[in-house]
């Protein structure tokens, strides 16, 4: 049998956490690491040049001053987006890791009962409606210039996210147990007159935990597809702004995904806007996926049967 | 038929649910309010509106009906969603069984990398793309977004549009395939000396295609999700403009968004009959030969 060729095991993993610790660290040191701060604005400057003083309107593009060029108030865009950082990392590792904490225990539950095939079909059934359309109208009401503040909506919406995703974790996690619960050790456990309890916290419970930390960077990266797309639809997380006249919608918050939502319009002239956040989203995105990737990877080199021809 | 029975009650009932949700939670004047019965309300209100026609109405101003022009959003939205369908149904396994049998590893990676980007995102990428080229040559590869019906934008879409769907399904199918082939009858056939196109013919793929089936309500449901996206980015005239921006302009109009939902559950329910014909009529062509 020819041996399966890894490109490089680990090598994935390993750059997807390195990715993953340049987020965080955007995102806990983001505003002491910004250029700028985040109320300062350039909307009209006047700069020495060799033909005398000119005047620069925002927005303005990239440049050694700004790096990621500036927005239509003349905000810069990189420091916008590092003071945003801890919205776009935070929630996505919150959100997913409530969803991977409450399905896996429901789906642990489920699945040391009888059948654990009763969430799966339950949650089949409803899986044709997409999620950012029930979060999308449930929000809409609220999330418009809304008298309460953005990190009251931002939890709304975490939480409403949360109950999207606990049936599709508990499915998988229940799957899982039972697969476990018929493993020859379990069994021998039963026989032995092992409990309910003790069979699933000792036995089958270490069992899953590749099973979790790969459920768990997958959920965050559909976390942050999923705050991608409410956005295209500019319900933003933590809030959207509307002025009247013309009617121009914002997000409260200078999270990535917001950005990406209230500057996609921006695709012709001035594409600096859209670019600057959409690379940092992009970044995020692929950074989990990698991690998710490379874990999958590994757990699959650890124990799965490999094809023969 | 019981279940199938059921699954459109709950369907209707999160639909009745969905289009009364800004109503039921909102902040129009002032304070946070939520009042629970006005699903209720909501939904008596449009059934009487049946019977005057003013469920088919739309406008805060004036009650513009949203009858004409209806047609075409949604024979426009069906055509992409089954050309896309279809296409992927194409693409999708044969890559998959493509890519498991030759052991293309950078390929692999290839559509792992192109499947982690967001369906938005691609959309945006390949927007700026196209006008990126165009300033610098001056030649335009495709249109960015509908201007009007004589000047559609197909190509970008359709790109977006597809390539979820197939990335989706080459995904199911290799895994499948993985899997059937680390099975021990194919070792089995292994070692009696059967070739390796003959275990691929006719123990691999008959152990694939079978779960093909099985996948289309989700492929159909990807489609549907992605397509609410790329009719909004690529401005296509679908129904999509009916139920994420009429319906909110200017306030909240319940019937607009009702009739909108329910149309995206008559083209989701068209989508998978359309994909399912073609499933089987591959599947009696491949018998028959």
């Amino acid at each position: 049998m020819r041996q399966r060729r890894h490109a490089k095991p680990g090598a994935q993993l390993a750059v997807g956490l390195a990715m993953v610790t340049a987020l965080l660290v955007a995102a806990l040191a983001g505003p002491s690491l910004a250029p700028y701060s985040e109320a300062h604005s350039e909307k009209i400057v006047v700069v020495q040049t060799a033909a005398g003083p000119t005047t620069l309107y925002a927005p303005q593009p990239p440049s050694r001053h700004h790096l990621l060029g500036t927005d239509r108030w003349g905000y810069d865009i990189l420091s916008l987006l590092l003071y945003g950082a801890r919205y776009t990392v935070f929630a996505a590792l919150g959100i997913a890791s409530v969803r991977v904490l409450l399905g896996g225990a429901l789906g642990l539950l489920l699945g040391m009962r009888r059948r654990a095939g009763s969430v799966g079909e339950t949650s089949g059934s409803l899986g044709g409606i997409p999620g950012f359309l029930v979060i999308y109208f449930i929000m809409l009401g609220i999330n418009i210039n809304s008298p309460l503040s953005a990190p009251e909506l931002a939890a709304i919406e975490g939480v409403l996210i949360v109950l999207l995703g606990i049936p599709a974790v508990a499915a998988t996690i229940g799957l899982k147990t039972a697969k476990h619960r018929q493993s020859q050790h379990v069994l021998a456990a039963v026989a032995l007159g092992a409990g309910r309890g003790r069979i699933a916290t000792r036995h089958v419970l270490p069992l899953l935990r590749e099973d979790l930390l790969l459920l768990f960077s997958g959920e965050v990266v559909l976390v942050l597809v999923l705050i991608g797309q409410l956005a295209v639809f500019d319900l933003f997380f933590g809030g959207t702004m509307q002025a009247f006249d013309p009617i121009l919608l914002t997000p409260r918050t200078h999270e990535w995904a917001g950005m990406i939502g209230a500057s996609r319009t921006s695709i012709q002239a001035h594409q600096w806007l859209v670019l600057g956040p959409l690379g940092a989203f992009l970044f995020a995105v692929l950074a989990f996926q990698m991690v998710a990737g490379g874990l999958e990877r590994r757990v699959r080199a650890e124990y799965a049967k490999y094809p023969v021809v | 038929m019981k279940r199938k029975a059921a699954v459109l009650g709950v369907v209707l009932l999160a639909i009745i649910l969905l289009a009364a949700g800004p109503d039921v939670l909102h902040a129009r004047e002032g304070p946070v309010v939520f009042r629970p019965r006005v699903v209720v309300d909501d939904l008596v209100a449009y059934v009487r509106g049946l019977a005057d026609g003013s469920s088919f109405t739309y406008g805060v101003w004036d009650d513009r009906s949203f009858l004409p022009g209806l047609g075409s959003r949604v024979l426009t939205s069906y055509l992409y969603m089954v050309a896309a369908g279809l296409l992927a149904l194409l693409l999708g396994p044969l890559l998959g069984i493509w890519l498991t049998a030759g052991r293309h590893d950078r390929a692999k990676d290839v559509v792992a990398a192109a499947g982690a980007v967001p369906d938005f995102i691609l959309a945006l990428l390949l927007q700026i793309g196209v006008v990126t080229a165009y300033k610098a040559t001056g030649f335009r590869l495709a249109h960015v977004a509908t201007i009007d019906s004589d000047r559609p934008a197909v190509l970008l879409p359709l790109l977006v549009l597809t390539l979820v769907p197939t990335i989706y399904l080459l995904r199911s199918i290799a895994s499948r395939v993985y899997q059937v082939t680390s099975e021990h009858y194919i070792l089995a056939a292994k070692a009696r000396g059967v070739g390796r196109t003959r275990i691929y013919l006719t123990h691999v793929l008959p152990n694939v295609t079978r779960f093909l089936s099985a996948d289309l309500p989700r492929v159909a449901g990807v489609i549907l999700a992605n397509f609410f996206i790329v009719d909004y980015l690529f401005n296509l005239h679908g129904i999509t403009t009916l139920i994420f921006f009429y319906g909110m302009k200017g306030g909240y109009r319940y019937s607009l968004v009702f009739n909108g939902l329910l149309l995206a559950v008559g083209l989701y329910l068209a989508l998978y009959l359309a994909l399912r014909a073609f499933v089987a009529l591959v599947e009696s062509a491949a018998v028959r030969a």
